[in-house]
């Protein structure tokens, strides 16, 4: 039996607007389960909730209604400070725009989910090594992002995000920027890691071509999945 | 440029809006500059209780400032010209990316930098230690390595802190955003470290050199006259008594304590070519009665008397001890030296009376026989219970002697302990005032530079700390991050030019003979105050500026 890592229950979201009538629900009543292991892509049109329900389920912003509970902790409860420690230890996120620092370079990029949670410099180095070497960015360690392509900046976030073995990668869009050829290699990252590595991933996506990596797609509309 | 707009309209619009922004400044700040000055003017006649001066601005001045500032314009134009014009529309798309660089970045040169600083101040002590006379290019030239050794220094400490922290991976890594962060913020800001460093060495060099001197005038004042007022008397036939000054200097709660008078003969030494030099000459008797010694001296002997300390190229050279033929009228004596003598016996009289020559009572009588009032000068001596109370004394004096000499061919000179302490009081206090101005208007510039800097750049700041978030960075991480680049930032400037003032003051009192310990206390002193302004100045800011982050970061 697959232990639950993700749990979704009953999510709402409103944003408030000017008056009763212009707010707007994102999310209703949205449930979801995510267990170890899977790779499912979450697809829907512009607006349809699917950002929203990341960014709650990645803790970075909160429901009006419902619970979210990461490998049995309901963040929704935590303090930012609590919230902060337990995304850096338990969850990898993967941006469309990549969001490495510009004064780091890409190696340090990677290990930087390491280097908050206060791990030796010998562990770092090792775990940053074999990351960068699955994803065939070795070579590329001491540049910086704005010397590198676009696939090759995705690479180092993709090899962030799991540098920590987070309990679950998230990832938003992560081949709205890129060229077709990028984009085929990000997500054979991304089911590499999922193979080899059984990392539970959940990727928010309008691209077909993405959610046709994913072992399962849930569709969403309207801030309900269907 | 990437949507299609020629280099003429960006040259037109780079023109235009630079050439406004100069326009407006300069008219700003010469209004500004002169309403300042004329408060500031009304502000020290007041503090001084000075009538009859009149505020006014010189055209030059005005002419010079806006040719200056016209020419820092232009340059600035001409640097966002070439800047559009050399680079490709990406690279200026990615500009704000990618951290600014050094044109030269070696982390080497920092050490360097250090090495001219050193060097220079290393060179200045030993320059002033040896009392060699150091011409003004020479201290410039130095001046200019210290100041080029700072700005490499600055702008290479940033590659210089992450080259060294690299060496332990442990410290480094521990230290990554606060390092790399120090680098990125080096780069951006080298130019406005430099200048407000600069500032602060000026600032705390003047104002605490001022303030010693203002220590130093009553021992200044006390020093240079050993008698509390001193009365030169030339070309008066009729003379004061002492019962006249008596009468002219009674005064309440002003009690006379001592009274000499000493005369002085005008005569001419003779050289070997004909030329005649004018020299002050005294009776051997009159000296030991003024200086209560007992002195003798040999007919056809005098002796060089020097009001000042001795010093060792003065003492060697042969002139101090040649032969002289003095000569008055008809009257030539040739005379030998007996001895050299080092020592203030009464007031040296706006330096005039420095340098004396010594006659035995016999050889100075003949010269006065032959004398009248055209070349004998008379000097009176007082002292007083207590010097601080003779001002009224001196006025007085002052102001009778200048109703004596329009009536008659008589001169006369008055110089007081009480008068020279309040000379350089008021003059010191004025350069005070000026400098701590100055400083003070030094301070608001470097603090609305720095704060400029920083808001204009804050919101790649609040970016790079949002993205930190995402990954787990916590808000008393980011605090702790922040708060130390800014320390670094707002403080390092300050040390760098106090520690430069302080190293100045210490090399130029290398040579001096008095205490050179009060120098660096007052510099030390005002360095102080400085410190506690910047201090609130950064206790202000950087809660501000980290609260803008914070606040960002919580509305994603």
């Amino acid at each position: 039996m697959n232990l639950c890592v993700v749990e979704a229950n009953n999510l709402v979201k409103i944003y408030e607007g000017d008056s009763e009538t212009s707010s707007t629900k994102a999310l209703r009543n949205l449930s979801l389960k995510v267990n170890k292991g899977d790779f499912i892509g979450i697809m829907g049109p512009s607006g349809s909730g699917k950002t929203t329900l990341l960014n709650i389920l990645n803790a970075i912003d909160k429901p009006t209604y419902g619970w979210v509970k990461i490998s049995g902790h309901i963040i929704s409860h935590m303090s930012r400070d609590q919230l902060a420690e337990f995304r850096r230890k338990h969850i990898g996120f993967v941006f469309q725009d990549f969001n490495l620092l510009d004064s780091l370079t890409l190696k340090e990029n990677i290990m930087l989910p390491l280097i908050m949670d206060g791990r030796s410099a010998e562990e770092m180095e090792a775990k940053a090594k074999s990351i960068m070497a699955l994803f065939n960015i070795y070579d590329l360690a001491n540049k910086y992002p704005y010397n590198v392509s676009g696939g090759q900046q995705q690479r180092a976030a993709v090899a962030r995000a799991i540098i920590n073995d987070p309990d679950i990668i998230f990832a938003d869009e992560p081949t709205g920027n890129l060229d077709s050829r990028s984009a085929k290699d990000i997500m054979n990252c991304f089911k590499k890691m999922n193979e080899e590595r059984n990392s539970t991933i959940l990727i928010v996506t309008h691209d077909p071509f993405t959610a046709s990596y994913c072992n399962k797609v849930i569709f969403i509309k309207d801030g309900c999945l269907f | 440029m990437s949507i299609g707009m020629s280099s003429k309209q960006i040259l037109k619009l780079i023109v235009i809006e630079n050439g406004l922004i100069a326009i407006a400044s300069m008219i700003t700040g010469i209004v500004t500059g002169a309403v300042f000055s004329r408060l500031f003017f009304l502000m020290v006649l007041k503090v001084l209780n000075v009538k009859g001066i009149e505020f006014y601005i010189s055209y030059k001045s005005l002419l010079l400032t806006l040719t200056v500032f016209t020419i820092v314009f232009l340059m600035v134009i001409l640097t966002s010209l070439i800047t559009a014009y050399k680079l490709q529309p990406l690279q200026l798309l990615k500009s704000s990316r990618i951290a600014q660089r050094n044109k030269v970045s070696k982390p080497v040169l920092a050490l360097i930098g250090i090495a001219m600083m050193v060097f220079s101040i290393g060179a200045l002590c030993a320059s002033f230690a040896s009392k060699a006379v150091m011409d003004s290019e020479t201290f410039l030239l130095l001046t200019l390595i210290c100041l080029a050794g700072l700005y490499v220094s600055i702008s290479q400490f940033g590659g210089l802190l992450l080259k060294l922290s690299k060496k332990s991976k442990k410290f480094y890594y521990r230290n990554l955003t606060l390092i790399t962060g120090i680098d990125y913020r080096f780069k951006q800001t080298k130019k406005i470290i430099f200048t407000i460093a600069i500032m602060v060495m000026i600032t705390t060099f003047y104002c605490g050199h001022i303030m010693y001197i203002l220590s130093f005038a009553e021992r200044t004042a006390i020093d240079n006259n050993p008698f509390d007022i001193a009365v030169l008397e030339a070309y008066n036939e009729n003379g004061f008594s002492e019962a006249d000054f008596k009468v002219r200097i009674s005064e309440k709660g002003v009690e006379l304590t001592e009274y000499k008078t000493l005369e002085i003969l005008n005569v001419n030494e003779l050289y070997d070519q004909g030329e005649e030099v004018e020299r002050k000459v005294i009776s051997v008797n009159s000296l030991n009665e003024l200086t209560n010694s007992n002195i003798e001296l040999e007919k056809g002997a005098y002796i060089r008397l020097y009001q000042y300390p001795e010093e060792e190229e003065l003492e060697t050279n042969a002139y101090n001890r040649k032969d002289l033929v003095l000569k008055y009228g008809e009257l030539i004596k040739s005379l030998k030296n007996q001895e050299v003598i080092y020592k203030k016996c009464f007031n040296i009289m706006k330096y005039n009376y420095e340098e004396l020559l010594v006659l035995n009572h016999f050889d100075y009588e003949s010269f006065k026989s032959r004398s009248d009032s055209s070349n004998i000068e008379k000097m009176h001596l007082l002292n007083f219970k207590d010097w601080r109370k003779s001002w009224t004394v001196v006025s007085k004096l002052t102001k009778d002697f200048s109703k004596a000499k329009e009536t008659s061919e008589a001169d006369f000179i008055v110089q007081s302990k009480i008068g020279e302490y309040t000379y350089l009081k008021q003059s010191a206090s004025l350069m005070l005032l000026i400098c701590a101005f100055l400083g003070f208007f030094f301070f608001i510039a470097s603090s609305v530079i720095l704060s400029f800097k920083l808001f204009s750049e804050i919101d790649d700041e609040r970016l790079k700390y949002k993205k930190l978030s995402t990954i787990g960075i916590k808000d008393i991480e980011i605090k702790k991050a922040i708060s130390k680049e800014l320390r670094l930032i707002f403080f390092l400037p300050l040390v760098l030019g106090a520690s430069l003032s302080f190293l100045y003051i210490f090399a130029i009192t290398r040579g001096e003979d008095v205490n050179t310990v009060e120098p660096l206390k007052f510099n030390l002193l005002v360095s102080t105050i400085y410190m506690f302004f910047q201090i609130a100045y950064y206790l202000i800011l950087s809660r501000t500026y980290r609260d803008k982050i914070i606040s960002s970061i919580s509305d994603i």
